[in-house]
């Protein structure tokens, strides 16, 4: 047995490291997979299913804003669920991840194992109906070019900046949910709000003309840790040109930080988790 | 957790560990409430353990014993990792597979199969390791036709069956069972115990919390009794166990006869007239002390068969009561009763004597195999009026002189003969 010891007398802090992520890598494996079937319930009819709820959201929109309002911009539906595919994983993600450890209390109260592995793999379950929606966008958006394909490579790098962002506040999310049973009810209720103020259904530069202060764009620009992104992978996939550097720059950053911070918040907050659940 | 020295593996450290719990008075804590009210919610701090030093070495049995809310779970989780303590070190050598409760690390739709994978790599098996024991797991479980079914569809027999099969084939260092052994039939508990004793001489620990006296008898090689989160006996389980079922007697004793009072005229008080016994009655005569004894004397123990003497030490306050009837009645710790006599059965009549007096009662051959047994006692006039109850007055502890299994023994013997066939 060279996995998971306990043991005070572990030869290096590398060598510990790499002997828990070893022990992690089966068991991340198999809890993500349990969550894909739970949510999917292990049949690719189950996914379609998951991207019924975007789609019937992208048809209701485009009837607001498109039919109604008459949105300037081309292919509003496809436009919208490019930006979808961004939210979805990002606030799928942490959705999911607040209720993680609180859903699986009985495992966590019961068994040692590296915690950290239960909003993790739920994020990484959650992304897979992102990942699906990207698989129906990416032809379409080929299919109806606004500008060069090129870009389109850039996708996959945003989106696991995204993934990373997403990681980073789902452990915090899933650690304070522990100790405040209200933190998911507290992330179903700004979801909404959060969602209209990105700009998923609309562009800055669309609406510019109507806002008078431009710092109130800036601001609902950078505010937004994953307003850049969602821009980003708007750029890169539908309009086809490169993503500006900043929003690039700025997700790359974000991701980071809150990273980091998930990590850290996350290795105190699951010290006490089993005595508060 | 710094340990001083390296611990070789299997080995469990507890020194001056302690672990509290806060219990809310009411139960929902939210963010809304932390950020409006002022003041803090209100909770009791309660001690789970309270400075337990516990060493325990590489291949020992050790069974962990103590009342409802002793601290038993709450320990396996320390050791386990689960929680850590407050104070104190925990210090824990080798790799620990746990199985606290059944069903946990299981997924209700997952097959039989599937959660053998998952349960195996929450243990910290890989996926390659499982396919290679993976036959074995299921030799062990003996569920052969339910192993592609869902788990839902399993009795906790069967999802036990699983479980332990899983656990005892992770090869851990210590193993940690928290009271579910007791949900398998004989047979499959009997084979767990083989295992248990092998992975032992293997050098592996194990630790278990159990309700289970003749269990712990024969699987384990030592005992350890918390008592209000403390360590109060530690030791062979021969004298841990009477140490444990006196500690659960005693518990009975004042809450028992409180309810038994109905029927005796108010105004009796709450039994401290009667003495250090307690119990109810109208006090004209007094039970001071009920002892047993057995052939070496005095005792808690005894072997089955053996001759036993019950003892009570009367006292009569005021003038002699004359004639009395002593009874008693033998039964199990949970009331269940067994045997009930009374001296009128008897060839003399008892006579309670003005002061002290003594009365017994003799058993030339104990009749009983195996167990925890407890002694109401009650001295009547004989008109019926009850001068003086306490249940339970005594517990003792039977041990087997012989092969068998059971409460009581039956003495008899085996035969054999031809049988005559009619044509």
């Amino acid at each position: 047995m060279t996995t998971a010891t306990q043991t005070d007398d572990l030869p290096a802090k590398s060598g510990r490291w790499k002997g828990r992520i070893a022990t992690a890598r089966p068991l991340f494996v198999h809890m993500t997979e349990r969550a894909i079937r739970q949510r999917y319930k292990g049949s690719v009819l189950g996914v379609l299913w998951t991207l019924v709820n975007p789609l019937i959201m992208v048809g209701a929109y485009w009837i607001v804003f498109k039919f109604l309002f008459g949105s300037p911009i081309p292919n509003y539906a496809l436009f919208m669920f490019v930006g979808m595919t961004g939210w979805a994983l990002f606030f799928g993600g942490l959705t999911v991840a607040a209720t993680s450890i609180t859903g699986n209390a009985t495992l966590v109260t019961k068994v040692n194992f590296p915690r950290e592995i239960v909003p993790t793999s739920a994020i990484a379950a959650n992304a897979v109906t992102a990942l699906a929606m990207l698989i129906i966008a990416v032809p379409l958006c080929l299919a109806f070019p606004q500008g060069s394909w090129v870009p389109v490579l850039l996708v996959p790098v945003i989106m696991v900046l995204i993934f990373l962002m997403t990681l980073g506040l789902g452990l915090i999310a899933a650690g304070l949910n522990v100790y405040f049973r209200d933190i998911e009810h507290i992330i179903t209720a700004i979801g909404l709000p959060w969602f209209f103020l990105t700009p998923i259904f609309y562009t800055f530069n669309q609406v510019s003309h109507s806002v008078g202060n431009s710092w109130v764009l800036d601001f609902l620009h950078y505010g937004n840790p994953i307003a850049p992104g969602i821009i980003a992978i708007q750029d890169a996939l539908f309009w086809g040109t490169w993503p500006a550097w900043g929003d690039l720059l700025y997700t790359a950053v974000a991701a980071g930080v809150f990273l980091t911070c998930g990590v850290l918040a996350f290795s105190r907050l699951k010290r006490e988790m089993a005595v508060e659940l | 957790m710094s340990a001083a020295t390296v611990l070789p593996a299997g080995a469990i450290r507890l020194k001056g560990a302690t672990r509290t719990f806060r219990v809310y008075h009411d139960r929902s804590r939210t963010l809304k409430e932390v950020l409006v009210r002022r003041k803090r919610a209100a909770f009791t701090e309660r001690y789970a353990l309270r400075d337990v030093d516990l060493s325990i070495d590489p291949g020992e049995r050790v069974a962990i014993v103590g009342r409802n809310g002793s601290g038993k779970s709450t320990l396996l989780k320390l050791v386990a990792g689960i929680l850590p303590p407050q104070t104190g070190d925990v210090a824990v050598a080798g790799h620990v597979s746990s199985m606290l409760e059944l069903g946990s690390g299981f997924h209700p739709d997952f097959t039989g199969r599937e959660n053998v994978y998952l349960n195996g790599t929450i243990q910290g098996l890989s996926h390659r390791e499982i396919d290679e024991r993976f036959a074995e797991i299921l030799a062990f479980a003996e569920i052969p036709d339910y192993i592609d079914m869902p788990l839902r569809t399993y009795s906790s027999g069967m999802q036990l069956r699983l479980a332990f099969a899983v656990a005892a084939h992770v090869t851990p260092d210590i193993m940690l069972l928290d009271e579910i052994l007791a949900v398998g039939d004989e047979r499959f508990q009997r084979k767990c115990v083989a295992r248990i004793r092998d992975f032992t001489d293997g050098g592996g620990t194990i630790v278990f919390v159990s309700h289970d006296a003749a269990t712990i008898m024969s699987v384990c090689s030592r005992a350890v009794l918390l008592d209000g989160g403390r360590v109060i006996a530690d030791g062979d389980p021969d004298e841990v166990m009477p140490t444990y079922h006196r500690l659960l007697a005693a518990d009975d004793i004042p809450g028992v006869a409180e309810t038994h009072r109905d029927g005796v005229a108010p105004g009796q008080g709450n039994g401290s007239h009667l003495g250090a016994l307690g119990g109810w009655g109208d006090g004209e005569v007094i039970i001071r002390r009920v002892w047993l004894s057995g052939p070496d004397g005095e005792a808690h123990e005894f072997a089955s068969g053996e001759p036993m003497q019950l003892h009570m030490g009367l006292l009569t306050p005021g003038a002699a009561r004359g004639d009395i009837v002593a009874g008693f009645r033998l039964h199990l710790s949970d009331g269940s009763s067994l045997f009930e006599t009374d001296s009128t059965a008897g060839d003399i009549p008892l006579v309670a004597e003005s002061g002290e007096s003594e009365i017994s009662f003799t058993i030339d051959h104990l009749p009983l195999h195996e167990g925890w047994f407890e002694m109401t006692v009650w001295v009547n006039a004989p008109d019926g009026a009850a001068h003086h109850h306490v249940r339970p007055a005594i517990g003792f502890h039977v041990r087997p002189s012989a092969g068998g299994g059971g409460l009581v023994r039956i003495a008899g013997h085996w035969g054999h003969g031809q049988v005559s066939v009619s044509p």
